[in-house]
């Protein structure tokens, strides 16, 4: 059996209680009387919303539509459940106590596999043992959060805070043959952040150094970036198809 | 599918009943109803009138009868399509196709609490005319009125199939459907006998079933006609079921399937 827990809360009856809509939808089912009973206190036990199951569902705040529609997405306690955009719209605490209730509850209880739909990078790498980024419709990519991560790492990023550099230097770093891209983020006390895109070689961000130090720029910061799943996803979108990594 | 169809009918009700206010005025509003058909009846003097000999000779019963089972036909024509617009525009269509229920299974069972409140305001309507108004039913002919309206039900039930099919292909077809609806029952003679149509409209009104039903019921109820004197009736409603239901079962699964296959089964 596949569950589908998605955010639209119009998809219940506003004007029927959470537990009369948990009936009518465990009726659809086809759960036995008894069984769906049973299976619809223990749900509303443990999405926690004991106190208010007997409440007009049109009475329930956001995150308590968001509860009941995972209460009724496990109520065949489905092997395969179907997560879409579960967690739009909802504030931030309840978002975290969902998140947390999907992570360790929700696997134990069904033991399947959870399908989650979101364009929440954050969460897909916080919730999700594999993420499959989609590129209109089509498989763009997949594997774990960290190998996805290691897409990134096609293109290194430097962060550099800089003293008395001018913008025609900033421009002329950017023309360099081996950037990318230069970017200037911030600007403050005379100190210009700029965030430097490289193609490959890791040893090209000496000569740049040394072509700000000539110039009588003063470097006061050279960091560079870790590869991380948000610069991977860019990538990834960016790219026309990649390899898939690990298991399909 | 029983379990399925009690839960649609318990839902129904209580959504209905939640409207509390909306609830009791479409109750009270019977009486008032009736109040008034029988000061129209008054009015009219039926009993001179040629055209009403058949039916008992009186107005208040004619126009009972005719206005109560149009309520009858609308309910079986629009229901399936309201329904589904209903589900469309909630949203929660998508969530009852997602689950092991069939789509004609959530469309009859979503269909039956309007048929159940129907038939409950239609014996208020009649008990109210009878009891309080002095209907006469002494003519009744029981067995041939059922059987009129059991096949008019079943009639409609495939027209409605095919409303339905109209507003999964076309969205906004319940406008046309209530038109046509509207129009094709005046013209069938809800509130005066056809007989005073002039040759065209009793042409078309010789096209449309409900004609048949209201003449078969009115003479069955009002003027105790037997199987022989309704025989026409009968197989007119026959003919019109069978073509119904031919192209009802041909264009509502092709219809849900259209909007399958374009993904436009919950849009609206």
């Amino acid at each position: 059996m596949v569950g589908l827990i998605h955010s639209d809360e119009r998809s219940f009856f506003w004007r029927l209680t959470g537990r009369q809509n948990m009936e009518f939808f465990a009726s659809l089912f086809k759960l036995p009387k008894q069984t769906a009973r049973k299976r619809i206190e223990e749900l509303i036990s443990i999405v926690g919303m004991e106190e208010k199951a007997d409440n007009m569902f049109q009475t329930y705040s956001t995150g308590m539509k968001q509860k009941l529609a995972i209460a009724r997405g496990l109520l065949t306690y489905p092997k395969v459940l179907f997560m879409d955009e579960a967690m739009r719209s909802i504030d931030p605490v309840s978002t975290q106590k969902i998140r947390n209730f999907v992570k360790n509850d929700i696997r134990k209880l069904t033991g399947g596999t959870i399908i989650m739909a979101t364009n929440r990078l954050d969460e897909a790498v916080r919730l999700c043992d594999r993420v499959a980024v989609i590129k209109r419709g089509r498989l763009q990519a997949c594997g774990s959060p960290d190998e996805l991560a290691r897409f990134s790492e096609n293109s290194i990023q430097y962060e550099l805070e800089i003293k008395n550099i001018s913008e025609k230097a900033i421009q002329q770093i950017g023309r360099m043959k081996p950037v990318m891209d230069c970017s200037t983020s911030a600007r403050e006390n005379g100190i210009v952040k700029i965030n430097i895109h490289m193609a490959h070689e890791d040893e090209d961000i000496h000569q740049i150094l040394q072509w700000i130090i000539n110039n009588e720029g003063y470097i006061h910061k050279c960091s560079r970036k870790q590869p991380s799943f948000e610069g991977a996803f860019e990538t990834i979108m960016k790219t026309p198809s990649l390899p898939q990594t690990g298991d399909q | 599918m029983l379990n399925t169809a009690l839960a649609f009918i318990k839902k129904d009700f209580l959504i209905m009943v939640s409207y509390r206010f909306n609830f009791i005025l479409q109750i009270a509003y019977i009486f008032v109803a009736v109040t008034i058909f029988y000061f129209i009846g008054k009015f009219i003097d039926a009993n001179s009138n040629p055209f009403f000999q058949n039916y008992g000779g009186s107005y208040f019963g004619f126009l009972l009868i005719g206005i109560t089972f149009g309520d009858y036909t609308k309910v079986s024509i629009n229901s399936f399509a309201n329904n589904i617009r209903d589900g469309q525009l909630t949203g929660t269509l998508e969530i009852i196709l997602a689950s092991p229920t069939r789509f004609l299974t959530f469309l009859l069972s979503s269909s039956l609490w309007s048929y159940i409140f129907t038939s409950i305001r239609i014996l208020l309507y009649l008990f109210t005319g009878i009891f309080f108004f002095g209907l006469s039913m002494e003519h009744l002919n029981f067995v041939p009125a059922v059987v009129i309206f059991a096949i008019s039900i079943l009639c409609y039930t495939a027209l409605g199939m095919i409303c339905s099919a109209l507003v999964l292909l076309v969205k906004k077809g319940d406008t046309a459907i209530n038109t046509v609806g509207a129009m094709s029952m005046i013209v069938s003679g809800i509130l005066f006998p056809t007989d005073i149509f002039p040759s065209l409209l009793k042409t078309i009104s010789n096209l449309i079933p409900f004609t048949y039903s209201l003449h078969g019921l009115r003479l069955s109820i009002l003027n105790g006609a037997s199987f022989e004197a309704v025989k026409t009736d009968i197989w007119a409603l026959l003919v019109f079921t069978v073509i119904f239901w031919a192209i009802s079962i041909w264009s509502f699964p092709y219809a849900v399937r259209r909007a399958k296959i374009k993904g436009t089964l919950t849009q609206y």
